[in-house]
């Protein structure tokens, strides 16, 4: 019971981390398909996303 | 000066190595691509170790005429925002054509720096290039640089940062005693006698309008015509009379129009500069690009070429070197070793059957499917890198261009498909260099047929499961792409909603190099990595959703996946694609989760039919899948998953580009009824010719591409201008 509990809460936990970072990779306007990794990929240079973040 | 900001604009020609420069000067990992267009915004960054100065990379541009987005980005930042230096990256093996925009620049009343860069090219080819001839004559500071071996990149800043310093402190210019009196921005060179009095003229009309530095660059502008700059006046009439005036009666005195004397002058200028400065070593003698190109972009050699290039890139990445490591990593990590770890954990510590079945079921069996096409994925990206660094992207482009032009494309629209090999949503956007609104949409509505990588899972799949031994099928993915991208374009070409003429299309072919290996590999583990990411996030949810739905009932007990929610959502839309050859509930669902990301239709199956089963010959990887479809059903849908909506993300872009809900609906319903027309058409074809009889299906599809035919064979409407064909013959670079 108790394992249950603690994988069902890791994996509840790894949700809410994929769901974050694919809110936080659409916040960031630019391709988000490619999640966090659109930092480096063709999309940035051609969307011009947000200056700070790369800086 | 030193404690506040400084920036370093930094501008040239498209494929001159900015990007290359401005990554080497700030430390960042901005895509570097090997053809024009990859910078269509301007980035910003920080000197490495000097967070005051900032590096502004711009587009690449032919010119400061506002006729392109690029050159509008270019030239609204020079003029506005007034950079403290620019530092002008010329590809220094062509230097003719780079001093165009030279000359301009140094009109804009701002310090300019002179990076001659690739001089290693020069230098191997044996060519001399008299630098400080050059730079008294142009009156710019003049450096040497190989941004790509990363060669005077630091030299090159610190000139432009001196040159900053400097030009604060004496904005009028040096004492002609100083050392670098030349360095400092005051221009030697003049036009022809007669021009430069109508010059005088139009600048003494303005002077009361601008400061004085930039008295000239505004005269110019003005002589020209540029509407864009006449409109920043608040001219009175009597002003607007004279101007034009003196414009007519130099257009009259010069037998020519004003734009084209001003060009005609600079290219006078840029000669003499050339024959002044430069020695080349045999100017007769074929470059090895040269001589390279004879073939690779011969009329009739290249698109064979090109077809055998990407069907060798396609058949090694996915069915030579990179299903031997995909199939390990299906067999051994994902099929026995991940599953048996945690099946013996989980035993061990007593979880619960739903537990139990969420992780090895759903996530493991979904997650694992996808993760397991990685190797193949890594040597496809790796390919691709090979071929864009080394030069061979760019031919492509320039060879598509030929293609394109015939039915009212041009190479412009070929860029975005080239980029949308790797992920589709820079594809789309990539299409905002396409000037031509209706071919910009066109292009929009036909990049996502080219497969992406997310696509590549689903081809791997079919291929490696349905047609194992085959080498065909892979390759036959990327050019059921590009046919249905020259076919749609030949077809809404001819539509009035899209008629019009091709964009100009200029490229410059850069020489051939060897692949740097540091750039390539870094590229292909960064698309690796944002694979895995995506497998780690989306698909992961994706999978656990399509897990949960397929065992539990509407009443949420758990039961087989045939009396699951799914398999009732799934049954509802089965029938739709059943003409298709797979109207199986399982498969309806995977093309649905697809559009979540591509990559889903992968996960899906993995949940539904389970990737890998022991049976009594060992492990057998997709039984249930291969049980499920016919080779000709498999191919079915591997068409229609490849030509069908995009994922969202894409579908996002496309509603961006669009700018307009009608639009998007266009684009989307075409590229759906598109895959439909294609899949319904091939099964039914196949099935006629595997003999299975003529029916009424048959017919159907018989009159569907008797259709097809005549829009694509119908006559259309012609271009409504020769000239703007003309525009579009690609500049060849003399390599």
């Amino acid at each position: 019971m108790l394992a249950t509990i603690i994988i069902s809460l890791l994996i509840a936990l790894s949700v809410v981390f994929a769901i974050r970072s694919i809110i936080k990779s659409r916040a960031s306007g630019g391709c988000d398909s490619c999640g966090d990794a659109c930092s480096k990929c063709a999309s940035r240079d051609i969307v011009g996303l947000d200056k700070d973040s790369f800086i | 000066m030193s404690d506040s900001a400084i920036t370093i604009a930094l501008a040239g020609n498209p494929n001159s190595g900015k990007t290359t420069l401005f990554n080497d000067l700030t430390g960042s990992s901005q895509h570097v691509g090997n053809w024009p267009g990859v910078t269509v915004e301007k980035k910003e960054g920080r000197l490495k170790g000097k967070k005051n100065i900032i590096i502004q990379d711009l587009p690449g541009i032919y010119s400061l005429a506002p006729y392109s987005p690029e050159e509008i980005i270019t030239r609204n930042f020079l003029i506005k925002d007034k950079p403290d230096v620019i530092l002008n990256i010329v590809d220094a093996s062509n230097l003719e054509r780079n001093l165009y925009l030279t000359t301009q620049i140094t009109e804009l009343g701002i310090p300019v720096v002179l990076a001659l860069n690739m001089s290693d090219i020069v230098k191997k080819r044996g060519d001399i290039i008299d630098m400080e001839r050059l730079s008294k004559q142009l009156g710019v500071a003049v450096v040497e640089t190989s941004a790509l071996k990363g060669q005077g990149c630091k030299n090159a800043a610190e000139k432009a940062l001196w040159l900053a310093e400097e030009h604060a402190l004496h904005p009028h210019g040096l004492d002609a005693k100083h050392d670098h009196a030349h360095d400092i921005f005051t221009p030697e060179w003049r036009f022809a006698a007669p021009v430069e009095k109508v010059l005088d003229e139009m600048a003494a009309c303005i002077a009361p309008y601008v400061k004085d530095a930039n008295v000239r660059w505004y005269a110019i502008k003005l002589f020209e015509r540029d509407a864009d700059i006449r409109a920043r006046f608040a001219f009175t009439d009597e002003e607007t009379q004279q101007l034009d005036a003196i414009i007519e009666r130099a257009e009259a005195q010069f037998d020519d129009d004003s734009e084209s004397i001003i060009a005609n002058e600079r290219y006078s200028f840029i000669t003499k500069v050339i024959a002044d400065t430069v020695t080349l070593k045999d100017a007769d003698t074929l470059t090895i690009s040269d001589k390279i190109d004879r073939v690779v972009t011969n009329r009739l050699l290249a698109l064979p070429i090109f077809a055998f290039v990407m069907f060798a890139v396609y058949y090694i990445a996915i069915s030579a070197v990179g299903t031997a490591m995909t199939d390990w990593v299906n067999d051994v990590l994902f099929g026995e070793f991940v599953p048996g770890v945690v099946e013996g954990f989980l035993e061990s510590a007593g979880t619960a059957e739903w537990l139990n079945a969420l992780l090895l079921d759903g996530i493991i069996a979904g997650v694992g499917a996808v993760l397991g096409f990685l190797p193949q994925m890594l040597v496809l990206f790796l390919l691709l890198a090979l071929l864009e660094d080394c030069g061979y992207m760019a031919r492509i482009a320039f060879i598509m261009d030929r293609v394109f032009k015939r039915f009212g494309l041009s190479g412009k629209s070929f860029i975005p498909i080239l980029i949308g090999t790797g992920c589709g949503v820079p594809g789309i956007l990539a299409s905002r260099t396409i000037e031509n609104e209706s071919n910009r949409r066109l292009t929009v509505m036909t990049t996502t047929f080219i497969p992406c990588g997310a696509k590549l899972p689903i081809i791997a799949l079919i291929a490696g499961a349905l047609f194992p031994g085959s080498i065909w099928v892979a390759p036959s993915a990327y050019f059921v792409g590009i046919a249905a991208i020259i076919t749609s374009g030949i077809i809404l070409k001819k539509i009035r909603l899209f008629a019009g003429d091709p964009s100009p299309f200029l490229i410059e072919l850069p020489a051939y190099h060897p692949p740097r290996p540091a750039g390539v590999v870094r590229i292909m583990l960064e698309r690796g990595w944002a694979f895995v990411k995506r497998a780690g996030t989306i698909i992961l949810l994706a999978c656990m959703g399509v897990w949960f739905l397929s065992s539990f009932s509407w009443t949420l007990e758990m039961v087989d996946a045939s009396d699951s929610m799914l398999a009732s959502i799934g049954g509802f839309i089965a029938p739709i694609f059943d003409p298709l050859g797979w109207g199986d509930w399982r498969a309806a669902t995977a093309t649905v989760t697809g559009l979540v990301a591509k990559e889903n239709v992968v996960g899906t199956f993995g949940v539904l039919y389970g990737f890998a089963e022991v049976g009594e010959e060992g492990a057998e990887y997709w039984p249930l899948l291969v049980a499920s479809f016919t080779q000709l059903a498999a191919y079915s849908f591997l068409l229609f998953n490849l030509l069908c909506a995009p994922c969202f993300a894409a579908i996002g872009a496309i509603h961006r580009e669009m700018a307009s809900p009608r639009w998007t609906f266009i684009a989307i319903g075409y590229q759906c009824v598109f895959a439909y027309f294609v899949a319904f058409s091939f099964y039914q074809v196949g099935m006629l010719v595997t003999g299975n009889g003529f029916t009424l299906v048959t017919a159907i599809a018989c009159i569907l591409i008797a259709a097809f035919l005549f829009l694509l064979f119908r006559p259309g409407s012609k271009p409504k201008s020769k000239q703007s064909l003309a525009l579009s013959e690609a500049a060849k670079a003399t390599n």
